[in-house]
C-alpha cells in the first residue's frame, strides 16, 4: 500500500482526495498557491507546500517544482485530481520515469485518448460510433472552411487536446470561420497549452449521456453505469444525475458495453469517463474520454455504493478491482448541483471576494464537496466552482425535492453565487419531466425567465429583505450587540444614527 | 424618521417601524423581532416565521442581504433622504461622456478600439480575460472613443475605469 500521497491540485477535489487518504490511513500532502493560503485542501492535508505564486502557471501547473517536491518529501504517489496535468502524458511520463506512482492511467492510454482527433480515429477503428467531423487537426481557416462546408453548418470547432467545454465554438457560416478559429485557437493555447482544434457536425438537441468507467492493471474492467449532465450553460455542466431518466435498459447495456470498448482500445486501467451524444432516437456518438475522475463522480459513488478515489489509489497500488461487475447494481438516484461563485443577474459574470459566511446544507441524504470554509477566498485565478451539492433519494421525483430543499439551506455571503438559478432548474416542468436536451437553459429561456419573472415566494423574501435591511438601518447598535434580542419598545431606538 | 424606502432590484418597498415590535411592509402590519446572531448573522421573525439572515453592510446606504439560497443588494433611505437625493438627480448635469468600468477584475488581454475610432453600440472594444474565460467588452452607446485608461496586459480590479465613449 502507498504512504504518502502528493495532491498536484486544489480546492474541492484536493479536499476530495486527502479524505480518502485520511480514511485509508495514507498521509496526505498538499500545495498550495499564494492565492489558496485560506483555501480548505491547505489546512486540511497532514503537509502542505507553498509551490507558488498565484497564477497557475507560477503554481499548479509548474512541473518540475511540483515532482522535485514529491521526490523531496519522499511521497510515493502524485494524485491529480481532475484538470491541470491531469491528462497531460508528458507530466505523467516524468511522473513514471521518476518511480513515483501516477495515480490514474498510464501515458500511453493518455495520449491515445488525450489527443481527441487521435481518439476519433481509434474509436473508428474499435466500431464506437463518432460525431462525423474530422480525424485530423485544421491547419488553415481555408482547409477548415471546405470541411465545414462538407459537414455542413452548424459545426463545432474544438481544441484537440481539450475538455471541459473549453475552448470550443460554434460556427454557423463562412462568414464567422475566420475570427471564431483564431478565438478557438488562442483559448485552446492558454487552457492546454496546444492550439490544434477540430470540426465536429453540430448534432442538434442531443443528451450529454457520459459512462463511468473502472479498470485494474490486470485487465479487469468494468463499468459503474451512466451518468447525464445535459443541464448545461455555454457547454459549462451545471447539473448531473445518475442515472440518465431518459436511458432504458436496453440502451444502457448497448452504452455501458461500448464504454467498456472504448476503454479496452487503450488499455487503460484505473478511473475514466466516455462521454457520447444520445440523439432522440437513442442512437449515440462518441464525444471524447476523459481519462480521470470527473467533476461529477460523487452521483456514480452515490448509486453505486462504489467509493472511485479510494479505488483508483487501490488500482495504482496494484490490487485487482474490489467488486465484479454482476455485483454492481443502480440504487435510487442522484443529483450534483455545481455551486458557483457567479451572478446570475449580471451575465454570469464571476464573482470574487471573501466568504463571510458560509454554511453547507445538511440533512438525510445530502453530501456536499467544498474547496473552501468560511472566511476563505474566491479569486480571480482559477475555476469559479465553491462547491458540489449532492443529493440521493430512492427517486428522481424525491431527489429533486431534497435538492430543493438543499440549496435553500445553503447560505453564502462575501460572494454572487448561481443557487438561485440552479433553483429554477429543479422547479422547472419538463426537466422535472425528464423532458430535455443540452439546450435546455437556451430553449427554455431560463436565464431571461429568470431575470424577470417573480414568483409570489419571491416577492415575499424580496420584502422580507427590505423590512430587515430597514430595521439594520433603523437600528445600528445591532451591529455590535451580538446575542442580544432586540425589541422596539425604546423611545431612544427612534432616534436616526448617521 | 422611521419610514423607510428600500430599492431592491429596482422595485421600492415601503417599510415603516413603529413602537412595541411592529412594522408595516408595503402597507401590511406585521409583528417583528431580531435576534443578532454574531456580527454578521441574524434571525428576524415577521410574524410566526422566522428568518436566518447572513448581512454585510456595504456602505451607509447598501446592504447584502443572505438568505434562502438568495443574494440580494438594498439601498434603505430614509422617505428625506429619498427626496433629496431626487432633487440631486434631477438637476445634476447630464454627463454625455460615459465611462465604461470594468464588470469583474481580470487582466486586458486585447485591445480592439484606439483613441479616437468610431465605434458603433455592441461593438467590442475590449477583451478581458478572467478566470480563463476570455469576456468581451461592448461599447454600450455608439460615438468615439475619447479615453482608454488601460493597456494590454495589466490587470485591472472591478470597478477600473477602462474607456470612455463621447
Amino acid at each position: 500500500m502507498l504512504r504518502k500521497i502528493l495532491i498536484a491540485n486544489r480546492g474541492e477535489i484536493a479536499v476530495r482526495i486527502i479524505r480518502a487518504c485520511k480514511e485509508l490511513g495514507i498521509k496526505s500532502a498538499a500545495i498550495y498557491s499564494e492565492a489558496d493560503r485560506t483555501s480548505l485542501h491547505t489546512s486540511m492535508a497532514d503537509e502542505s507546500y507553498l509551490i507558488g505564486a498565484a497564477p497557475s502557471s507560477e503554481s499548479y501547473l509548474n512541473k518540475n517544482k511540483i515532482i522535485a517536491l514529491a521526490k523531496e518529501i519522499k511521497a510515493d504517489a502524485i494524485h491529480p485530481g481532475y484538470g491541470y496535468f491531469s491528462e497531460n502524458a508528458d507530466f505523467i511520463e516524468t511522473v513514471e520515469k521518476e518511480g513515483i506512482v501516477f495515480i490514474g492511467p498510464s501515458s500511453d492510454s493518455v495520449k491515445k485518448m488525450g489527443n481527441k482527433t487521435a481518439a476519433r480515429q481509434l474509436m473508428k477503428k474499435n466500431n464506437v460510433p463518432i460525431v462525423p467531423g474530422t480525424t485530423e487537426p485544421v491547419k488553415s481557416v481555408e482547409k477548415g472552411i471546405k470541411t465545414a462546408k462538407e459537414v455542413g453548418y452548424p459545426i463545432l470547432l474544438k481544441a484537440a487536446a481539450g475538455g471541459g467545454g473549453k475552448g470550443m465554438r460554434k460556427i454557423s457560416s463562412d462568414k464567422e470561420f475566420a475570427d471564431a478559429f483564431e478565438a478557438t485557437k488562442r483559448e485552446a493555447m492558454k487552457a492546454f497549452a496546444n492550439d490544434s482544434i477540430y470540426i465536429e457536425k453540430y448534432i442538434e438537441n442531443p443528451r450529454h449521456i457520459e459512462v463511468q468507467v473502472i479498470a485494474d492493471k490486470h485487465g479487469n474492467y468494468a463499468h459503474l453505469f451512466e451518468r447525464e449532465c445535459s443541464i448545461q450553460r455555454r457547454h459549462q455542466k451545471i447539473i448531473e444525475e445518475a442515472p440518465s431518466s431518459f436511458v432504458d435498459p436496453e440502451t444502457r447495456n448497448k452504452i455501458t458495453q461500448a464504454g467498456v470498448n472504448a476503454a479496452k482500445a487503450c488499455n487503460y486501467f484505473n478511473a475514466g469517463t466516455i462521454e457520447f451524444l444520445m440523439d432522440k432516437n437513442k442512437s449515440f456518438y462518441f464525444l471524447e474520454m476523459n481519462t480521470r475522475l470527473q467533476v461529477e463522480h460523487p452521483v456514480t459513488e452515490l448509486i453505486s455504493g462504489i467509493d472511485l478515489v479510494k479505488e483508483q489509489i487501490s488500482i495504482a497500488s496494484g490490487n485487482r478491482l474490489s467488486f465484479k461487475q454482476k455485483d454492481l447494481f443502480i440504487n435510487g438516484h442522484a443529483l450534483e448541483s455545481r455551486i458557483y461563485a457567479e451572478d446570475a443577474e449580471n451575465n454570469f459574470l464571476p464573482s470574487t471576494g471573501k466568504l463571510n459566511e458560509y454554511e453547507i446544507p445538511s440533512g438525510p441524504g445530502i453530501r456536499v464537496d467544498s474547496g473552501f470554509s468560511r472566511g476563505s477566498d474566491i479569486s480571480i485565478y482559477y475555476d469559479p466552482l465553491i462547491a458540489k451539492l449532492v443529493c440521493w433519494s430512492s427517486t428522481r421525483k424525491e431527489a429533486i425535492s431534497r435538492m430543493i430543499r438543499a440549496l435553500k439551506e445553503f447560505r453564502i455571503s462575501g460572494v454572487t453565487n448561481n443557487i438561485p438559478f440552479l433553483l429554477e432548474v429543479f422547479v422547472n416542468q419538463n426537466f422535472i419531466n425528464g423532458n430535455f436536451d443540452i439546450n435546455f437553459i437556451e430553449k427554455e429561456e431560463l436565464v431571461k425567465k429568470f431575470q424577470s419573472e417573480k414568483t409570489d415566494e419571491d416577492n415575499t423574501l424580496e420584502e422580507i429583505a427590505s423590512a430587515f435591511s430597514a430595521i439594520l438601518k433603523h437600528q445600528p447598535a445591532l451591529h455590535k450587540h451580538a446575542g442580544k434580542k432586540f425589541e422596539n419598545s425604546n423611545k431612544w431606538t427612534d432616534l436616526e444614527y448617521e | 424618521m422611521n419610514e423607510y424606502v428600500v430599492t431592491l432590484k429596482d422595485k421600492r418597498n415601503l417599510v415603516r417601524i413603529s413602537q412595541n415590535s411592529k412594522i408595516t411592509i408595503n402597507g401590511k402590519d406585521h409583528h417583528y423581532e431580531l435576534i443578532a446572531l454574531n456580527n454578521s448573522t441574524y434571525r428576524l421573525r415577521i410574524d410566526e416565521k422566522f428568518y436566518d439572515i447572513a448581512s454585510a453592510k456595504i456602505d451607509n446606504y447598501r446592504f447584502s442581504v443572505v438568505m434562502e439560497g438568495w443574494t440580494f443588494e438594498t439601498v434603505v433611505m430614509t422617505t428625506l433622504q429619498e427626496r433629496a437625493s431626487k432633487v440631486i438627480e434631477q438637476t445634476g448635469a447630464v454627463l454625455k461622456l460615459s465611462e465604461i468600468k470594468a464588470p469583474m477584475p481580470g487582466m486586458i488581454f486585447k485591445l480592439k478600439k484606439k483613441i479616437g475610432d468610431k465605434i458603433e453600440l455592441g461593438e467590442s472594444v475590449i477583451i478581458l480575460e478572467a478566470m480563463k474565460m476570455e469576456n468581451d467588452i461592448k461599447a454600450p452607446s455608439s460615438g468615439v472613443i475619447k479615453n482608454v485608461y488601460v493597456s494590454e496586459g495589466s490587470a485591472v480590479e472591478k470597478g477600473a475605469k477602462l474607456f470612455s465613449i463621447e
